[in-house]
């Protein structure tokens, strides 16, 4: 690495670590300011009750249960939604089929599908699951389409001169033109994973994060709710990075990364 | 009908026809008029032939016609005595677009995408690949991807593209039109040698005239559209390696410059009148 690049590195993660700082000694001056502290628990009582989340076992076992969720729902979303976006991309039938459905679904919250699912489905898992591989679908669906669509014209004519069959112009050209655009649906997808779990914990579950939130309610155990949301923004954000950094640097060659 | 005698514009004098274009027109649609008419061409096996004309009068549209890619509205296009109805590998288009490389290949893997497509072995294609890398002297950035490339040595990658598979016809469309004067004077040069000894038949897409002088047997010069046509074709009777200062090379060009902006000016005041 370059002395430039250790510099500005220096200088981002100083930023970070004031700003933090800065809000954390705000927010634990203005806990202490509360008129009912039980309400606007301080962040270093949060951080004790986290604590003793975490040694009981609970913590662990929500953030088992959330994530176990998360990477079943996109999984399943992911896999239905590329495949969904390439037949929709290749073939204009399906895509004439397909698109007012998803056009239409994409604009609709998993939320507002929670009752009906439970109906349908349950409480159990596979309830869940089904919300989380639906917030995750289209959106991948519609990314792999428009990368499918995308693929350079001269990259096609190209492959076509040397004789490309319809299936090699697919496995040498459309898919690894198009695994970017997947790549980038996916990682929006995951966000959206966050946002339902948490709602889909809060209605119909007896274990998760979202549920953690939900059941301080009843005890008034603010800190228990500062947890959870804590542990979900953490976890986001370290699951989101981790994805980046590692399609980043495995699909290096398909420019993913590139735009971000 | 004019009876074919070589007093027409595109025909050779000597040597069966290889590729020929026979009163060929180009139209978008049935309802559009026709971007190129009437248009005659024949090219020797082996010849290297230029074409250049005002932008926009349908060099491309030849060429992409050559390939496959477009089919003419009226007309009969042959090459290698077989009539033209679509992609071949016997005729490889070099773009002037570096995106035609593949982006998630290796400059190697690139090279042998051909032969992957026809098939090779895996051991042999890789010994062809490497082959064809020196030929155009990039051996030395074989594992690199084309975004590590300068645009020269990408369009050293397409060059070498086309020649792995030992095709007889490149069809070269504005290759170096995106690169800076020194980078594309040594391409030129290298597209000589190596034309010298692989004796491709080339159909060159330029608007250039220093370097269709430097490069063609034949220099075509297209009229402006609508309905464009060959106007003229011009015997570039150099000696290899040709020197872009001779005496003989300035009045080449003062030639063709005068055919060639006839046709600009013609096309221009053709815009004003439309405004």
């Amino acid at each position: 690495m370059t002395s430039r690049a250790a510099g500005a590195r220096w200088l981002r993660l100083t930023g970070y670590v004031v700003s933090v700082t800065v809000v954390l000694t705000l927010w634990q001056y203005l806990s202490a300011q509360a008129i009912i502290p039980l309400l606007f628990p301080s962040p270093v009582s949060t951080f004790q009750i986290g604590l003793d989340l975490l040694q009981s076992g609970q913590l662990g076992n929500d953030i088992r249960a959330s994530v176990g969720r998360i990477l079943a729902g996109f999984t399943i979303g992911s896999l239905l939604g590329v495949a969904m976006g390439i037949s929709m991309g290749s073939f204009r039938i399906v895509r004439l089929v397909l698109e007012p459905y998803i056009q239409f679904l994409r604009m609709l919250p998993a939320l507002a599908w929670i009752p009906t699912v439970m109906l349908w489905l349950g409480t159990d898992e596979v309830a869940k699951i089904t919300l989380l591989a639906y917030t995750t679908v289209f959106i991948v669906a519609l990314n792999t389409m428009i990368g499918v669509a995308s693929v350079p014209r001269d990259q096609l004519r190209a492959a076509q001169t040397f004789g490309a069959t319809p299936w090699q112009m697919f496995c040498t050209v459309k898919f690894p033109a198009t695994v970017g655009y997947m790549v980038t649906g996916m990682r929006l997808a995951m966000g959206n994973c966050f946002m339902t779990v948490v709602a889909a914990e809060l209605v119909a579950s007896d274990s998760g994060l979202g549920y953690l939130i939900f059941s301080s309610r009843q005890w008034m155990q603010t800190e228990y709710a500062f947890v959870g949301i804590a542990m979900i923004g953490f976890l986001g954000m370290f699951i989101d990075q981790a994805f980046h950094l590692t399609t980043t640097k495995l699909l290096r060659r398909y420019q993913v990364g590139d735009g971000a | 009908m004019a009876s074919r005698d070589t007093s027409v514009p595109g025909r050779p004098s000597a040597g069966g026809p290889y590729i020929s274009f026979r009163e060929m027109d180009f139209a978008y649609s049935s309802t559009d008029p026709a971007v190129i008419s009437g248009f005659e061409l024949d090219m020797r096996r082996g010849e290297f032939f230029a074409l250049l004309g005002p932008s926009g009068c349908g060099k491309t549209t030849v060429l992409n016609i050559l390939a496959g890619y477009e089919a003419p509205t009226r007309g009969e296009v042959v090459a290698n005595g077989q009539p033209v109805r679509e992609p071949d590998r016997d005729r490889i288009v070099i773009f002037q677009d570096t995106a035609s490389l593949y982006p998630w290949l290796s400059t190697l893997e690139n090279v042998e995408f051909p032969l992957r497509i026809a098939g090779t072995p895996a051991a042999e294609r890789r010994a062809r690949a490497r082959d064809t890398l020196r030929l155009v002297g990039l051996q030395a950035h074989e594992a690199k991807y084309p975004s590590q490339l300068s645009g020269g040595m990408k369009q050293r990658v397409q060059l070498a593209r086309a020649l792995v598979l030992d095709t007889p016809i490149l069809l070269m469309d504005e290759p170096f039109g995106a690169l800076d004067a020194q980078t594309r004077e040594v391409l030129q040069e290298e597209l000589v040698q190596i034309n010298m000894r692989t004796e491709k038949t080339i159909l060159f897409i330029t608007h250039d005239i220093h370097e269709a002088i430097f490069l063609a047997d034949r220099i075509g010069v297209m009229t402006g559209g609508p309905g464009a046509t060959l106007k003229d074709v011009i015997d570039v009777a150099l000696p290899r390696p040709r020197s872009r200062g001779s005496a003989a090379f300035g009045e080449l060009y003062e030639r063709v410059h005068e055919t060639v902006s006839v046709e600009v000016r013609r096309v221009l005041r053709l815009a004003d009148e439309l405004l």
